[in-house]
């Protein structure tokens, strides 16, 4: 049966429950998230998986290996490769290039199987700096091997392969050549990944070194958190980089803190990048 | 039907100009907000918002996300994001999966309607030529939103509002001029 974006499957009070059960069993915090985006993918994490109500839910919850797949539901991935192609334009040429010839150290926080990861990854290797530039991949949700996991995300994921937004960007080569087909799936090839590091990372939990990036991708990742949260994220990513250093965030976001000691200044007017004071 | 309702417009192919037909004739100032959800091109960022409000002195903006919804406002889904409403009176905007091939999706932001404002929201349904947008409206009227959809035999396109009324009676089945009339008349005077 065709499935519906009508069909709730938990009401508000089973919600806060849920919340409750998950902090109790699992110690993971279901508030931080944004929440009529996630009461409606965990609607349709039921859907999928054909739960009919909130106890079928909590039945299923109580097996480790569920609660991490209903866990990974919640990070949204980003759907396209080179999505907002200016974006990507003035990342390379304005920005990145400046670090040609310098050890760059990038952080690319909350990944699943990403678009954006493979995206940067692309242009490091256009720039040639995919050897001198060390990625650092977080998840929340991996605690076990998020490399193998990550891998397994994107041999199930289908890219969506716009070829326009590459041309848009100006990529420099055919995009087929950063992919293998395997079961009519397209997998980036292992070149991409070869200095790029995999670590479980909880952005409202975990504290990272001090002064560490250079630069932090974290395009359209707030959407999913909620305001109560939104501090403490950017406090967190302030923190991590470097004087000067850079934060993309997505076109339709903005970064607004009522903590005084996080300063992002705008790089340029109309831009996402922000650079650390 | 009391005041102060949000009103959530979602329209496609054929329902630019209605659209178009209400920005003109209502006022500045409203004590409430209205949201937009028109199927466009994806990467296109500029033109539309301007074509849109070349012929109105209202406020019209594309919402960043977590922006608090004020009154005399009105919120263009952008461009591949779907736009939500939030119970704390805030916009959040999020690159899901595209729901009936499109992105912004109508019926993202009438479901999110449905749960957050229930029965203080007006939604209306303009012509189209998908389905996006029928489930949406049909959950705002189960919530008790008041809900107008376009006349079929009225649309340019109509695939999008008959598949609402293959769902559900609305309150009301308007054309596209009954629609202008209605919506700026609510907007103006409240009634």
């Amino acid at each position: 049966m065709r499935r519906r974006i009508t069909d709730y499957r938990i009401s508000f009070i089973d919600f806060k429950n849920l919340a409750d059960f998950l902090k109790e069993h699992f110690d993971f915090d279901l508030n931080v998230f944004a929440f009529t985006i996630t009461k409606m993918r965990i609607d349709k994490f039921c859907i999928n998986y054909n739960i009919k109500n909130f106890e079928e839910l909590l039945k299923y919850l109580k097996k480790t290996t569920f609660f991490n797949i209903l866990i990974s539901f919640l990070l949204v991935e980003t759907t396209e490769l080179f999505r907002d192609p200016d974006f990507w334009v003035k990342l390379k040429r304005k920005y990145v290039v400046k670090y040609i010839g310098t050890s760059f150290k990038v952080w690319v926080p909350d990944v699943t199987s990403d678009d954006e990861l493979i995206s940067f990854l692309i242009l490091l290797n256009e720039l040639k700096m995919l050897e001198t530039t060390k990625v650092l991949v977080t998840s929340f949700y991996n605690k076990s091997n998020p490399e193998i996991l990550y891998k397994r995300a994107i041999s199930e994921k289908k890219f969506n392969y716009s070829l326009s937004n590459y041309m848009k960007y100006n990529g420099e080569s055919d995009l087929l050549e950063y992919f293998s087909q395997k079961n009519k799936s397209l997998i980036p090839k292992d070149f991409l990944f070869q200095n790029v590091t995999f670590k479980q990372f909880t952005m409202w939990k975990d504290s990272m070194p001090e002064n560490e990036f250079d630069f932090v991708l974290f395009r359209n990742r707030m959407l999913y958190y909620s305001p109560i949260i939104v501090d403490q994220i950017y406090k967190t990513i302030y923190t991590s980089l470097k004087y000067k250093g850079l934060i993309a965030i997505g076109v339709n976001e903005k970064i607004q803190t009522i903590d005084n000691s996080i300063i992002f200044v705008q790089s340029e007017k109309n831009c996402n990048i922000y650079f650390k004071k | 039907m009391s005041d102060k309702k949000n009103i959530i417009i979602g329209g496609s192919a054929g329902s630019f100009q209605t659209v178009v037909a209400i920005l003109e004739k209502i006022k500045k100032d409203f004590p409430f907000s209205i949201f937009l959800i028109l199927h466009r091109l994806k990467n296109v960022k500029s033109g539309f918002i301007e074509a849109l409000s070349v012929k109105s002195k209202l406020k019209l903006k594309e919402p960043v996300d977590k922006e608090k919804i004020m009154p005399g406002t009105i919120y263009l889904a952008p461009s591949n994001y779907h736009m939500y409403i939030e119970y704390d009176n805030t916009i959040s905007l999020s690159t899901e999966e595209t729901i009936n091939h499109s992105r912004p999706s109508i019926d993202a932001t009438f479901v999110s309607a449905a749960l957050s404002l229930q029965n203080n929201a007006i939604g209306v349904l303009l012509s189209g030529a998908n389905s996006d947008g029928a489930q949406g409206i049909y959950a705002m009227h189960k919530e008790g939103a008041y809900t107008i959809v376009q006349d079929p035999k009225d649309s340019q396109i109509q695939t999008m509002t008959q598949a609402a009324l293959n769902l559900f009676q609305p309150d009301k089945i308007m054309t596209s001029e009954q629609i202008i009339h209605y919506i700026s008349k609510y907007i103006n005077y409240g009634y």
